[in-house]
């Protein structure tokens, strides 16, 4: 994971009110948002995209970078409406 | 252009704010975050679920705010605040599940385009926040940035 760095983050208070900074990457297959793992954590990275992915979508062992997914659902709606019309 | 707008909450299992496409085109949203209003009633934390939607269910119309005062309003989305239908959610997993203390914040900030969650150029589609878990919460306020 050394070649991924941070794509967000996300801020909070402690207990003492000092604020807690997290590094977050967000999944390239489905958009999870996670918290960014350390050196020997486990982590999907998918090499067709070259971009961090969740565990689960890691498991699925193909490349469906979330754009092509937003294509599936617009044609689909697309489809519909000109059934309607 | 960047849009900032609030939606309100104070009942469990129902969505604080809407963030709905047009089929104009992709909007993103870049930031948001998460606090609370009033006095504090038991110090447990308050749970928001940031989820896709497929239809937009019935809220308050908000008008988002540009950053920028030039510019015009918003052509790619629209924002509700206080569902009292809810939006029709997906089955899959939340974008993001965050608890927040009621005493504190939580803000999550996209720090490259790779981040930002895109919404898909179709009418009714879109995110909404969903409190899950109320806490000691009174009133549970989302603010977010929305670009397009």
């Amino acid at each position: 994971m050394a070649r991924t760095r941070a794509l967000s983050y996300a801020e909070t208070l402690d207990s003492h009110g000092n604020s807690v900074v997290v590094e977050k990457l967000t999944c390239s297959h489905c958009q999870k948002i996670f918290d960014k793992p350390g050196p020997n954590d486990d982590v999907g990275f998918c090499e067709m995209c070259f971009a961090a992915i969740c565990i689960p979508c890691a498991k699925l062992d193909k490349c469906d970078p979330f754009e092509r997914k937003l294509e599936r659902m617009e044609q689909r709606s697309r489809l519909l409406r000109s059934l309607e019309t | 252009m960047i849009y900032g707008s609030q939606g309100t909450q104070i009942v469990a299992g129902k969505t604080a704010q809407t963030i709905i496409s047009t089929a104009n085109g992709r909007p993103r949203l870049i930031e948001y975050k998460l606090s609370n209003v009033g006095a504090v009633t038991v110090d447990s934390q308050f749970e928001i679920q940031l989820k896709r939607f497929t239809a937009a269910g019935t809220t308050s119309a908000v008008t988002p705010a540009s950053t920028d005062p030039s510019d015009p309003g918003p052509t790619l989305f629209t924002v509700g605040s206080n569902a009292t239908v809810e939006p029709t959610y997906g089955a899959n997993t939340p974008i993001d599940d965050t608890g927040c203390n009621p005493r504190g914040i939580y803000r999550w900030t996209a720090y490259d385009p790779r981040s930002e969650i895109i919404l898909p150029a179709t009418a009714s589609n879109g995110v909404g926040f969903l409190l899950v878990t109320l806490g000691g919460a009174i009133t549970v306020i989302v603010d977010s940035k929305v670009l397009q």
